[in-house]
């Protein structure tokens, strides 16, 4: 391959590992660490604070715009300017070259739009921190602190609820409801958003990264959820409604329950009504207050399923009770015609329906939309059918712990690089440069590959990239020593660099691929740790190659050609 | 043209050692009572505790959120006020010199308040949180690295008596009391929870309410440690097949089956180290013999590259000597290599601690075992392994054409030759086996 071809190569591939980079950069060095907090949060936290930081910007806005309307808006506002601009070009206005608190304010028809606006902008940022983080090169639980845990789904104990061995529909349907149902729970605790995913079949894991105190997190995995019918107080809700809008700060306590007595008669208590919105979580919408004691427990549910209104066409959902829970609805319903059923998960009200009549085992419920009545019918069958999950492997790491262990790493890893680079230089000298700077650019590919795969940065992978730091000179010491032998022949500079690169080639890529199959079946055993190691490993393993043989020999070239070098710096005792 | 080192006159020496360090390995493991399989293996339960005396109790009264922290020797206490605010405070460990100073320092936050334990503990001892502590729910305790009070190992395994056979071991130096304790499972259910909760409270009650730090927890249920154990050996095997294919596909099958033998040897010798030692088997001490797999193959592969190309260049010599030149070629690189390798695993078992320092140390014995084998073992095998098969085929020709003296002949020269003695005798046949090799490359 010509010279050209093999700078452009080089060059190339550079820069694809610039960008690919880039985010983790961007995101460790530059993102600040409140914004990483904040976007670790599960988005309904991201949503709660960027309305209670929407509030908060305009009260300010409001109350300079009365005390000095005509001041400069400061830069933390010019998100506003930018939607201001926009504005003007609609309205086809001069745009005034500066903007003041008032005409920002003016350029909102009414507070809503505004509050609207500087929410949207907020979300979107975190939200778009929160897509970023999960470009980049992740640390491991067991360098960031946290928690994984591998849950399986008991298929023994779905047998047993189903009386018959279950099909494999049954069993990924008992799964994703279990899923359902954890994800259901995650906003119950605070600091990080647990990832919770399906692994094979039967297997779910979830990790939350950060620093989740276990016993926490064995209480939200051990609970089991709760599915209720809850008959709605509509005088209750209208008197709490009044009384929150008159009242501000925290009101309740955390089972629901008003701070203040006197609001509510005993026996009632309040709940969210939740819709799920664009950000993919339950949407807070109103409070409803109900009564505590359930007046059915969803353990009767034996079914339920979506379908249509023979008249309308609209989607209905249908669901079976057990005879038990049949004479309980019946019960429930015949002394509350006319008043509202809440279907209350884990706290959570999700939907309500109003009785028009006394109902035994079979209810219908109208009034949803498509996706609402699935996303309703699976919550319902979630109570029909919970599947027994056992803990396979659990692992907690504190986060001072893995602190340490990222020192460690980062150390070891300095010393390592400084000593082979030092030991290089000894020893070949000149030449000693050359590998040098492809082992840099080694590991500069490595993190960028790394990083790019999205592969989680484990201790283990740290001594795979350490470990790959003592390798992967290899291949420059293959070259080298057979550069050596052709120069030491009497071959001129340039002869010997030519045949020792050409005969060192097949040399390189023998040993090398070799290498490469033990490292991708090392990556099939088990999980995270070793994974972590053998991709190091074997992205190591293709970017030393590819810096031994592109790189070493473009520099090699390079100092012949260019800098007219006529004596090989390459050891000692050598002429 | 350096001086060719004769490598392959002491292969039955080498041989002999590795024998002797193979029988070794595998009679000290089983002396030592077997592999001593870690948490990965063998289902159970195990954690990584520290002791350390109690310096002060940090409790909040106040309703709002309020998260407590101790990391990178600064103590930051965030306050999530109910109207969305953030309010932080950190105080540097290193502003303060004992702990009633800090906690002096810590009463200007509302509703904070901080039972001081031991007040003179510097603040410079204070121990970071394993996690952070939600103050509107729990008090966080504070800890501090006393003056070593110097717990050993059969005291916990005292206090531990109760709840069947743990395993404990410490974990880096003395002074900073941690320990890694190991329950194997009991099959009862809920067995982690409880088993933790047991242990948590016997330490507890030896060495006094929130002495004890669980930084690390792992459970690892029966199927799983059995379906890994079952994943390595099918994985290890099926790698090892496909290298065989590999080289037999790039070389000859002899160098595959002299480089696999070798290998064989390489993770014989490192696994019998492992169990000599016992060191915990883990899932990390697979990756490092796998590793060493590759490692010891590259290094093979290197020489055995040069034998195949030497071939080729010295048809006039006899493949002992192409041996030879082809390691004493590929030595210095061989070395070398080891040395960078060796530097670099030496860092991380300097710098490293728990698993990962077991990992470096079965990386460095790997090395040497590695560099060792692809030497004295791997070629010299290869050697025995082409000579013994050319005499065969050769005792096969006679057998064909009815002579029954040139075997005998043969067998005589290659005594001989691994002597190094009586160079007559060796003429005429290596003569012949040079023609015979020239046409059977053609």
């Amino acid at each position: 391959m010509s010279k050209r071809g093999r700078l452009l190569i080089v060059l190339i591939v550079v820069i694809v590992c610039g960008v690919f980079l880039w985010p983790t950069y961007n995101w460790y060095f530059n993102v600040p660490q409140d914004m990483k907090d904040l976007s670790a949060a599960s988005r309904e936290q991201i949503r709660e604070y960027s309305v209670t930081m929407a509030e908060n910007d305009l009260e300010e806005l409001q109350t300079l715009a009365v005390s000095k309307p005509e001041s400069i808006i400061s830069a933390k506002y010019d998100f506003l300017v930018d939607y201001a601009e926009d504005q003007y070009k609609i309205e086809d206005k001069d745009a005034p070259p500066q903007w003041s608190v008032k005409d920002i304010l003016a350029t909102f028809n009414n507070r809503d739009r505004a509050l609207k606006t500087i929410e949207e902008y907020y979300a979107n940022l975190l939200l778009g921190y929160k897509d970023d983080r999960e470009n980049v090169l992740q640390l491991g639980l067991d360098l960031s602190g946290g928690m994984s845990i591998l849950l399986e789904a008991d298929m023994e104990s779905l047998e047993e609820r189903l009386q018959h061995p279950p099909t494999s529909d049954e069993q990924a349907a008992a799964v994703s409801q279990a899923i359902e149902i954890l994800n259901n729970r995650i906003d119950k605790f605070g600091v990080t958003e647990p990832q919770i995913r399906k692994q094979g079949d039967t297997e779910i894991a979830i990790e939350i990264p950060g620093a989740a105190d276990p016993d926490r997190v064995n209480s939200f995995l051990n609970g089991k959820g709760s599915l209720n019918f809850h008959i709605v107080n509509d005088e209750g809700t209208s008197a709490w409604n009044a009384y929150k809008s008159s009242n501000g700060g925290k009101l309740l306590d955390d089972d629901g329950h008003p701070l203040d007595g006197d609001v509510l008669e005993a026996g009632l208590v309040v709940r969210g009504f939740y819709t799920k919105d664009s950000y993919g979580v339950d949407q807070y919408q109103r409070d409803l207050v109900v009564y505590e004691e359930p007046g059915l427990d969803g353990v009767h549910i034996v079914n339920a399923q979506v379908g249509s209104d023979p008249v309308t066409g609209r989607p209905v959902i249908n669901f079976t009770l057990d005879k038990e829970g049949g004479e309980i609805f019946f019960q429930l319903t015949s002394s509350n015609v006319g008043n509202t059923l809440a279907i209350v998960l884990d706290d959570k009200a999700k939907a309500g329906a109003r009785i028009s009549e006394a109902i035994r085992e079979s209810v219908r419920m109208s009034g949803f939309e498509r996706s609402e009545a699935n996303d309703l019918a699976l919550v319902l069958r979630t109570a029909a059918m919970p599947v027994d999950l056992n803990v396979v492997n659990q692992q907690s790491v504190g986060a001072s712990l893995g602190e340490d262990s990222i020192q460690e790493g980062l150390r070891a890893i300095t010393i390592g690089f400084l000593l082979v680079i030092v030991f290089m230089l000894i020893y070949y000298k000149g030449s000693g440069f050359v590998a040098d700077i492809a082992l840099a650019l080694n590991v500069f590919f490595i993190i960028a590959i790394l990083s790019v795969f999205n592969l989680t940065l484990t201790l283990t992978s740290i001594a795979g990239l350490i470990l790959t730091v003592g390798m992967a000179v290899d291949a420059n010491v293959i070259i080298f020593e057979r550069i050596k032998e052709e120069y030491r022949l009497g071959k001129s500079v340039e002869a010997s660099v030519k045949a020792g690169f050409s005969k060192a080639f097949w040399t390189v890529v023998d040993a090398n691929l070799t290498t490469l199959i033990a490292a991708l079946f090392l990556s099939q055993i088990g999980t995270g740790p070793v994974q972590g190691f053998a991709y190091t490993l074997a992205v190591g393993i293709v970017s030393s190659m590819f810096t031994a043989l592109f790189v070493s020999r473009l520099l090699f070239d390079f100092g012949i050609q260019q800098l007219h070098v006529k004596k090989l710096s390459i050891g000692w005792r050598i002429k | 043209m350096k001086r060719v080192i004769n490598f392959t006159k002491i292969r039955f020496i080498m041989f002999a050692v590795s024998a002797v360090l193979i029988i070794a390995a595998i009679g000290g493991t089983f002396g030592m009572g077997g592999l001593n399989l870690g948490i990965d293996f063998q289902s159970g339960l195990s954690q990584r505790v520290q002791i350390a005396p109690v310096a002060m109790e940090v409790s909040y009264v106040g309703d709002e959120e309020v998260r407590f922290n101790i990391l990178n020797e600064e103590v930051s206490i965030d306050i999530f006020t109910n109207d969305g605010k953030t309010e932080s405070y950190n105080y540097l460990l290193a502003d303060y010199v004992s702990a009633a100073e800090l906690s002096q320092a810590m009463m200007e936050i509302p509703s904070l308040t901080v039972n001081l334990v031991a007040a003179d503990s510097p603040a410079s001892a204070l121990l970071s949180l394993a996690f952070l502590v939600d103050l509107s729910e729990d008090t966080a305790i504070v800890n501090y690295s006393g003056s070593g009070s110097g717990i050993a190992i059969e005291e916990i395994r005292n206090v531990l008596a109760g709840i069947g056979e743990p395993q404990i071991q410490i974990v880096g130096n003395d002074d900073a009391q941690e320990f890694l304790i190991r329950l194997e499972d009991d099959g009862s259910s809920n067995f982690s929870e409880t088993a933790s909760a047991k242990m948590f409270s016997l330490l507890e009650g030896e060495y006094g309410t929130g002495t004890v730090i669980v930084k690390q927890s792992d459970y690892v249920g029966p199927r799983f440690s059995s379906d890994l154990g079952k994943s390595v050996i099918f994985l290890v095997g099926l790698a090892l097949a496909l290298i065989l294919v590999y080289i037999w596909i790039r070389f000859e099958l002899a160098y595959a089956v002299s480089a696999i033998i070798a290998l064989t040897h390489d993770v014989i010798l490192l696994i019998g180290f492992i169990g000599l030692t016992q060191m915990d088997v883990v899932t990390a001490t697979v990756a490092a013999v796998l590793t060493i797999v590759g490692y010891s193959l590259n290094d093979t592969i290197v020489v055995f590259d040069r034998i195949r190309e030497n071939r080729q260049l010295m048809r006039d010599a006899d493949l002992k000597t192409i041996v030879n030149t082809s390691i004493t070629q590929s030595l210095s690189r061989t070395l070398i290599t080891s040395v960078t390798t060796l530097l670099a695993v030496t860092a991380i078992y300097v710098f490293a601690t728990g698993q990962i320092r077991d990992f470096a140390l079965a990386m460095m014995v790997g090395v040497v075992i590695g560099t060792y084998s692809s030497i004295f073992i791997a070629s010299p095998v290869l050697l025995g392994w082409i000579n013994s098969r050319r005499k065969r085929k050769l005792a096969k020709d006679n057998l064909k054409y009815g002579s029954t003296t040139a075997p005998k002949k043969v067998e005589d020269d290659s005594e001989a030759s691994d002597e190094g003695t009586s160079a007559k005798i060796v003429e005429i046949p290596s003569a012949e086996r040079k023609m015979k090799g020239k046409r059977k490359r053609k």
